[in-house]
């Protein structure tokens, strides 16, 4: 398990950056997919520090990220305490089809996070937010025959 | 995160080289380039995308920037972007706005 706990600040987004690329690696991601997965949690983090949190954002608020790899997936899951917010109900900007010149700013972060990963979840516990993104390992190693493990996972345990 | 870009001007085109990761922490210098380059008066804005990694929604938002900074008649040309640049930049239907090229035009 990989975790890192941050102020819910933009000054944390290169620490977390590097955190998703760790995991990433240690999961042996292709690098498209290692961008994808830091995008999908760059625009999440991203989101709850400037429209989550908001006005009120500061270094006491923090942001939590757990990270897994599993066989087939990895998951990452970041958790903050920000007002209730479900991103897998809002991630569909209504002018995709317009020309830039008519575009409003913003809108697209959640749509981007959400069209890079596999799969992306959302619960509200314990007064917190809860969103986890997974994404498949491709490409994966042969099975170690010695062990049965895959070998990216050793990193990690 | 390392970010840089230089701009050149050539007749009526100005190009603007992207070199590294363009997001929220970097999107700003970005768009003083698009300032120069719309004061500039040109007819043609190149972005030569071929050392870009990486481009979030911030990024994005520049290209709009970019769009709604530059005169109407202005053609944005987007030079070698990588497959992930580019699909990215399709999937937010940003395509139709901006002309994908492999080479900087003549």
């Amino acid at each position: 398990m990989f975790q890192l706990t941050l102020p819910a600040t933009t000054g944390s987004l290169d620490k977390i950056v590097t955190f998703v690329a760790d995991l990433a690696r240690a999961g042996g991601l292709s690098a498209v997919r290692a961008g994808r997965l830091r995008l999908a949690v760059e625009e999440l983090v991203t989101n709850s520090i400037m429209h989550g949190y908001g006005n009120s954002r500061g270094p006491w608020n923090e942001i939590m990220l757990e990270g897994c790899i599993e066989p087939s997936e990895i998951w990452l899951r970041v958790s903050e305490d920000s007002p209730p917010f479900d991103p897998t109900r809002h991630h569909t900007p209504q002018d995709l089809d317009k020309p830039l010149g008519e575009r409003t700013p913003g809108g697209l972060g959640l749509f981007l996070a959400h069209q890079a990963v596999d799969r992306m979840t959302y619960t509200y516990s314990q007064g917190r937010n809860h969103v986890t993104v997974y994404i498949r390992r491709e490409s994966l190693p042969a099975a170690d025959p010695d062990n049965g493990a895959v070998p990216g996972e050793r990193h990690w345990q | 995160m390392s970010f840089t870009t230089s701009l050149t001007r050539n007749g009526n085109t100005v190009v603007i080289a992207l070199d590294g990761e363009l997001d929220a922490s970097t999107a700003g210098d970005f768009r003083k380039q698009v300032d120069i380059a719309a004061d500039a008066g040109v007819e043609r804005l190149i972005l030569h995308m071929a050392k870009l990694t990486y481009l979030s929604s911030a990024g994005l938002r520049g290209l709009v920037f970019a769009r709604q900074k530059m005169d109407d008649g202005v053609t944005i040309v987007l030079v070698q972007a990588s497959d992930e640049v580019e699909r990215t930049i399709r999937m937010v239907g940003f395509h139709h706005s901006v002309v994908f090229a492999d080479q900087v035009p003549e």
